[in-house]
């Protein structure tokens, strides 16, 4: 995967909808990644980013949520945030905070 | 916040804090407000199948909670903060601090890890003969002058169709496992640092491995290439369980 998170990785997701093959990762450099990865024709993949959010500490853990347009975050700053990234692939659409 | 899960079955979301408590929301609802449960330590991991959640502690604790009871309870009571029963109490059958766990996609158990190169394999049903079938092994060790280096075990992920999984350690090296014949499938090649994560992809085709330098070493900069993560293109029959001789 080109552009990997520039420091330790906590966590890695494939999204678990059927044949979504959309990959979340969350970082200690405060962001939570999503790429989706394709195939090709020769078999050969490539995975790009489709979208990049910023936390404001490191974070800890990502999962999907109702959809693969959906992501849930938590990070060390006692956030668990919700971004949705159906509209706008480059910024955080919706977001939620659950202030725990 | 240490981990977070969501529940399509459910449409909850649960995460896990440091301060040893689970926090429950309902995804669609925005009335709904967010329950606690008080843990008994410090949760290390979370894992949801379709009817149970696992939360992996310290204290070699474990928790099973059964999903229905759970999302029942806690949208029966106005109270924030709830004492919930887990459906099941044990202890890890690991001797040393849990890592990562995982559930199998049928639903039937699951998987842990612990930081002294183990993993256990257990079954929800509570039933002696289920029980029985649990076991542990060693792996993710490296023999160095007649001694053997243990590495933590990082992560854990199933294959969602053939039911075996991967383990992946500070070793650099990622194995796959048939968790019935108790075998192990296949060993890739050592990554230049530690696993930190694994996930299959929902059908099954790829595996993504994400590394990272430990902390062991006590270094803070992070040398090029150290983190990265790659997607292995499975062979159909890579991650298979291998039919009996």
């Amino acid at each position: 995967v080109d552009a990997s998170p520039t420091d330790a990785i906590s966590a890695v997701k494939f999204s678990p909808y059927p044949n979504s093959t959309k990959l979340a990762a969350a970082s200690w450099d405060k962001h939570v990644y999503l790429y989706e990865y394709i195939a090709d024709a020769s078999g050969a993949g490539e995975c790009r980013q489709l979208a990049r959010f910023e936390h404001r500490a490191p974070v800890l853990d990502v999962c999907f949520g109702a959809s693969d347009d959906e992501l849930y975050t938590a990070s060390l700053d006692w956030d668990v945030r919700k971004y949705g990234t159906v509209r706008n692939l480059d910024s955080d659409v919706g977001l939620t905070n659950f202030q725990n | 916040v240490k981990s977070v899960v969501y529940s399509k079955e459910h449409s909850l979301v649960i995460s896990a804090a440091w301060d040893s408590t689970l926090h429950v929301h309902q995804a669609g609802d925005a009335t709904w407000r967010p329950v606690t449960i008080n843990l008994p330590s410090k949760p290390f991991s979370l894992s949801i199948s379709p009817t149970k959640l696992v939360v992996a502690m310290a204290s070699r604790a474990l928790h099973i909670y059964d999903l229905d009871t759970l999302a029942r309870q806690c949208s029966a009571s106005t109270n924030t903060k709830l004492d919930i029963e887990p459906w099941q109490r044990r202890e890890s059958s690991l001797k040393f601090m849990t890592r990562a766990v995982a559930c199998m996609p049928n639903d039937e158990g699951y998987a842990s890890s612990s930081i002294e190169g183990r993993v256990g394999v257990e079954w929800f049903d509570p039933s002696s003969d289920s029980q029985a079938r649990k076991y542990a092994f060693k792996c993710h060790r490296q023999p160095v002058d007649d001694v053997d280096v243990v590495y933590p075990v990082n992560a854990l992920a199933f294959h969602p169709i053939h039911g075996t999984f991967a383990s992946g350690g500070g070793d650099g090296v990622v194995a796959i496992w048939d968790a019935i014949a108790k075998r192990r499938i296949r060993i890739y090649q050592k990554y230049v640092s530690s696993v930190a994560a694994l996930s299959f992809s929902s059908n099954g085709k790829y595996l993504a491995i994400a590394i990272s330098p430990g902390f062991e070493d006590g270094r803070d900069e992070i040398a090029e290439g150290t983190v990265k993560i790659f997607i292995r293109e499975l062979g159909e029959n890579e991650a298979k369980r291998k039919s009996a001789k």
